[in-house]
């Protein structure tokens, strides 16, 4: 007797885990009336190599779990969705801004999203969802926002915290251009002038901002390290030097300067630094950070 | 050039007297802008390729530094590019490039009804960025009518799934071959009854790039690598049965540098490339086409720059992908790459992806050039412009 209700318990539990695999990110024909669902391909991050050759090595480095793909057509109408699931809402957040193109507008009623004429794309809890649609029609880009009103309702869960520098304070109105990089190859593609001051820092957390416009642009880094050598390290490749007076770990009310460079960095606290990196509005946001 | 088995047994020979030197090479290029303290990246063999003799067909070619660079707004139209635009620029190119008085002589300047012919194309990003089969379908017309048989033809990549995927399949292209080295059989699976990958008879162990650096797969990556170990072997269609090769990749990025002719004839034919990746990625892809097979062999590079991408390549990121409504040529692949470096920098720096150039982006091109591959230097470049 007991063993079977320990069998039946394992299955019920077997079918509970089955359940919070996200099911629900499976699209039926019942959710595209006229439409031809495609059964889904599902890739992990040791397939994925086979899906996305050439772009896997960014995902993998923010930490990849799946990605679901399903192609929806009608006639001549056509698009891909694909559900990538990411080890933490910061991997999939961090995905989705190097994937968005900054300042772009976004799909109605889903906060972080982006949207152009042939790609839908938006971020939620652990899962970004890109919508590439292979033909512009109107009939097919109604098709692909309603999946994306869908899949974002569905999908639900916790919206990834932002740290409150991000959305509040100084920078608040530039969230919509955010970055955030953890790695060396995410900050080859976001912030590529910055790859030479962090490298042989394996892993660290960078929210990005470019603040201007063009080749005047300010840079801006809240770079959280995972060590005081590291942030050493950074530091001496920026040209900034640490005066002896400056505890590590401790915050710092003075910026330390390279100004020759233009480049300046604050502590905030533990590992926790602002960057700022040349451009017009150096001055200003030295005043405002 | 097919190499002959006295070649052969001379590159193993060379392979193992030089891999101790290799070693102790410094690394020049891509190391030259790294810190003092900072370690060197790992040592490859090649000393080896460099050591080989280099043959009337070697890169640069007949045309060293020369690219021209030919636009049409007509070439793209609604998001996909027109095959007789593609045509007509392809001529145009052909005639500035080798200053040919028609396109028949033109073409056979590089090749001859005698050569297999490969067509290295990419289709590494899928339908939204692959070559586009407008232009393909261009060369071969243009092949066929200066007298190369279809049957001489063959559409390659590393990925032969990857191929029928964007549409290179018999159907689209009758009369022409169409392989890869990773490859599936009719059930998608990679390995034969007992396991083995199809993929290994399709690689040739006498030709190989090794790098003293190695990454364990897993099964499910393993298909897509090959092997394992220290070693990235070449195909053998390439080595045994290619006589020309006939490069055609893509205008796009890879971060702040470019994944063109170079690159597409380094990633895009040895094996075992993931380990390549972190940290012989400039290396691998000017140390790679210094090898006789891709070296002597390749003899033309079009650059399909219908459409491509300025940031989030070198996958497809839709928000990314532009018309830059335009195909380069050259016989140098460095000097190509140059010229396209130059095009997709401008464009990352107008849509503010990046604010100025990294010392990174084109280092690769000038190890190229220091292998003797190529003319980097903008200055020593002659870039003929032709708008349609």
């Amino acid at each position: 007797m007991i063993p079977r209700v320990v069998f039946s318990l394992t299955l019920f539990l077997c079918a509970v885990i089955a359940g919070a695999q996200s099911p629900d990110i499976l699209l039926t024909t019942r959710d595209l009336p006229g439409w031809t669902i495609d059964k889904a391909e599902t890739y992990n991050d040791r397939q994925l190599y086979g899906y996305i050759n050439g772009g896997a090595e960014l995902y993998l480095e923010y930490g990849f779990r799946q990605v679901v793909g399903q192609r929806c057509s009608k006639g001549e109408h056509e698009f891909m969705v694909d559900v990538y699931e990411m080890v933490q809402p910061q991997a999939a957040f961090g995905m989705w801004t190097l994937s968005r193109r900054p300042g772009k507008q976004r799909i109605p009623g889903i906060e972080w999203s982006s949207m152009t004429g042939n790609q839908l794309l938006f971020v939620r809890g652990k899962q970004m969802v890109n919508i590439t649609l292979f033909d512009s029609r109107d009939e097919t880009r109604n098709a692909a926002r309603s999946v994306a009103t869908l899949l974002h309702k569905r999908i639900g869960g916790m919206a990834f915290r932002l740290p409150k520098e991000v959305v509040s304070g100084a920078l608040a109105k530039h969230k919509d251009e955010v970055r955030f990089v953890q790695g060396p190859l995410a900050l080859a593609s976001a912030v590529s002038d910055w790859s030479e001051l962090f490298e042989g820092i394996a892993r660290f957390d960078l929210y990005h901002w470019r603040v201007g416009k063009g080749a005047s642009a300010s840079d801006v880094g809240l770079v959280t390290f995972k060590s005081q050598r590291d942030v050493d390290s950074f530091l001496k490749a920026a040209g900034i030097a640490v005066p002896k007076a400056v505890k590590p770990g401790k915050p710092s009310a003075d910026w330390l300067m390279n100004a020759a460079a233009n480049r300046a960095a604050r502590r905030i606290d533990g590992l926790r630094l602002w960057f700022v990196d040349g451009g017009s509005e150096f001055k200003k946001l030295l005043a405002t950070l | 050039m097919q190499q002959d088995d006295a070649s052969r047994r001379h590159f193993i020979r060379n392979a193992a007297l030089l891999s101790g030197a290799a070693m102790t090479l410094p690394s020049i290029g891509l190391g030259q802008t790294r810190p003092d303290d900072k370690p060197a990246p790992p040592a490859t063999n090649i000393a080896d390729a460099l050591a080989m003799p280099r043959t009337a067909t070697s890169m640069p070619g007949l045309y060293p530094g020369r690219v021209a660079n030919v636009s049409d707004e007509l070439c793209v139209r609604e998001g996909a590019p027109v095959e007789d635009r593609a045509a007509l620029m392809l001529e145009r190119g052909m005639l500035e490039l080798t200053g040919a008085a028609s396109l028949k002589d033109a073409w056979l300047r590089f090749v001859s009804a005698e050569d297999m012919i490969g067509l290295k194309v990419n289709p590494v990003a899928g339908k939204l960025l692959s070559t586009s089969l407008a232009l393909v379908r261009a060369v071969i017309a243009q092949l066929e009518a200066a007298g190369i048989p279809r049957d001489r033809i063959v559409i390659w990549d590393r990925r032969e799934f990857e191929l029928h995927e964007v549409g290179f399949t018999t159907e689209n292209f009758p009369g022409i071959h169409i392989t890869g080295t990773e490859c599936k059989d009719a059930q998608g699976s990679f390995v034969d009854a007992n396991g083995r990958l199809y993929s290994l008879d399709r690689i040739d162990k006498d030709w190989f790039y090794w790098a003293d650096c190695e990454e364990p797969y897993d099964a499910e990556t393993l298909p897509y690598m090959v092997n394992e170990g220290k070693h990235s072997y070449f195909p053998s269609l390439l080595t045994k049965e290619l006589t020309k090769v006939i490069n055609i990749p893509i205008l796009k990025n890879a971060g702040n540098s470019i994944t063109l002719c170079l690159k597409n004839l380094a990633y895009g034919a040895v094996t075992n490339t993931a380990r390549l990746h972190k940290q012989l990625w400039g290396e691998t892809s000017a140390q790679v086409p210094c090898f006789p097979p891709l070296r002597d062999k390749t003899v033309l590079n079009i650059v399909d720059g219908m459409i491509g991408c300025y940031d989030g390549g070198p996958g497809a990121n839709a928000q990314f992908i532009v018309p830059y409504k335009r195909l380069l040529l050259g016989s140098d692949a460095v000097a190509v790459d140059r010229v396209g470096y130059e095009i997709v920098l401008a464009k990352r720096l107008a849509e503010g992806v990046q604010k100025k150039e990294s010392p990174r982006g084109a280092a690769f091109l000038t190890l190229a050039e220091s292998y003797g591959l190529g003319v980097a230097d903008p200055a020593r470049i002659t870039r003929v412009d032709v708008a349609l």
